[in-house]
């Protein structure tokens, strides 16, 4: 079944300036790989908006902001049954049309993946710790005046723990597959600032055209356990809400390296977006899948 | 001859070293001498969910000094970096750079929550201005105002 997991994509969640909560969460699967079975994708990720939703869920024109990031996403199988998955943005570049552009190391999430079920119904849990190894402040400097600067960190500060249930299927005869997901992020706190937690659910459909073009779409929606009136921290995503559709593409290149393509945008179909700067985000990689050999 | 500028140095170095040495008062023009007499005032709004709370207080120090003081119940959105403070003709923020931006009166900076001063610059008048703004230039969004009367 992992040929069906071709396209692992990095989305970026913008909180008010930026990041924020950075990185969203993946499409996750009830699948998990076969032991030693690799899966390692390198991609580019542009995202340019100056529609600003607010805690409350105001629309804003704020000044342009631009974030790029190059993201390694990994996934490898430790068992049959356990797979480690990382997904690292190694440069994220932030920038307002009325500043610098700063860019940093993002944090380092680290997945392990274990298969609950396999065979009749892919069930899988997942435990992701986030690392806050990324720069928790890196301060733009305004192209306006010499006194003004801004904190687009490329990472949020603060450790936090997401755990998801995931569940897949597949048609016998057909190029077709599901997942459905829910999730829990357990956030803590950065310099005394507390965050509020979040769940995210997730449904993905894929299907695989002429035998060599999957394509798959999506829809994922975050939301927070609790209602954030205030920003006590507005860079790191504390509130930030949203439903998102993407549409992604990948097709084969030469010896398992892929080129996918990934198209994201934002909604308010689930929940309404806030703290959220949105726009479509456009990603570009080139993926790797390593297949043991079977004796 | 030699004698007489002799005496005169030991005089003078007898009058120095007999002076009495005096902490010099240093002057700190960002904060008001004495207490503000306010003149006019006004409670933070918040806008975008800032934070922003607190108020303002237009006034005068002792020594006729105009300034622009907050609350030590003030705080806004600092994390964010730099917000800057101005005096407006209205409550909402209306540049106009190609005419010197008479609607506005940039103050500088707050970079911390509570009592913060702010100098007017001398010779200018705050009559005309109504309220105080609390700018992110770099987002471009207003984080409070507050209305002074």
């Amino acid at each position: 079944m992992n040929q069906f997991q071709l396209i692992q994509k990095s989305g970026i969640v913008l909180g008010l300036l930026a990041i924020l909560s950075p990185f969203s969460i993946q499409a996750q699967s009830g699948w998990t790989k076969t032991k030693k079975e690799g899966f390692y994708q390198l991609s580019f990720n542009r995202f340019s908006s100056d529609d600003y939703f607010t805690l409350g869920g105001e629309e804003l024109k704020t000044n342009q902001f631009t974030q790029n990031s190059l993201v390694f996403y990994g996934e490898y199988g430790l068992t049959d049954k356990l797979t480690v998955i990382a997904n690292w943005p190694l440069q994220v570049w932030n920038g307002f049309s009325s500043t610098e552009t700063v860019s940093g190391l993002g944090d380092l999430r680290l997945e392990f993946k274990q298969a609950l079920l396999k065979k009749y119904l892919p069930l899988s849990i997942s435990v992701a710790p986030e690392f806050p190894i990324g720069k928790a402040n890196n301060f733009a400097q305004s192209k306006l005046n010499d006194f003004e600067s801004i904190n687009l960190p490329s990472g949020d500060g603060e450790f936090n723990v997401w755990t998801t249930l995931a569940t897949s299927f597949s048609l016998p005869n057909a190029p077709l597959y599901g997942n459905l997901f829910g999730a829990y992020n357990y956030r803590t706190s950065y310099q005394d600032i507390s965050f509020t937690n979040q769940i995210g659910l997730g449904v993905e459909l894929g299907y695989k055209i002429a035998d060599l073009v999957w394509i798959n779409s999506r829809i994922n929606a975050l939301t927070s356990t609790q209602d954030v009136p205030v920003a006590t921290d507005f860079v790191r995503g504390d509130g930030t809400e949203y439903t998102s559709y993407s549409f992604g593409a990948s097709a084969p290149l030469f010896k398992g390296i892929h080129l996918s393509l990934n198209y994201r945008n934002y909604a308010d179909f689930f929940f309404e977006r806030k703290n959220l700067y949105s726009a479509g985000t456009l990603s570009m990689g080139f993926y790797y899948e390593r297949k043991p050999k079977q004796p | 001859m030699k004698k007489v500028l002799l005496l005169f140095y030991v005089a003078f170095l007898g009058l120095v070293s007999c002076s009495d040495d005096t902490d010099p008062v240093v002057i700190d023009p960002t904060v008001p001498s004495g207490p503000l007499s306010i003149q006019r005032m006004g409670s933070f709004v918040d806008q975008n969910g800032a934070g922003s709370t607190g108020s303002a207080n237009l006034g005068v120090d002792s020594k006729g000094k105009e300034f622009l003081s907050f609350s030590s119940s003030f705080n806004t959105a600092l994390a964010t970096g730099t917000v800057t403070v101005f005096l407006s003709t209205s409550a909402t923020f209306t540049p106009d750079p190609a005419n010197g931006n008479p609607n506005l009166l940039a103050l500088g900076p707050v970079r911390k929550a509570g009592e913060n001063f702010f100098t007017i610059p001398t010779g200018t008048s705050t009559s005309k201005y109504t309220h105080v703004i609390l700018w992110c230039g770099s987002v471009g969004i207003p984080f409070g105002n507050a209305r002074l009367q």
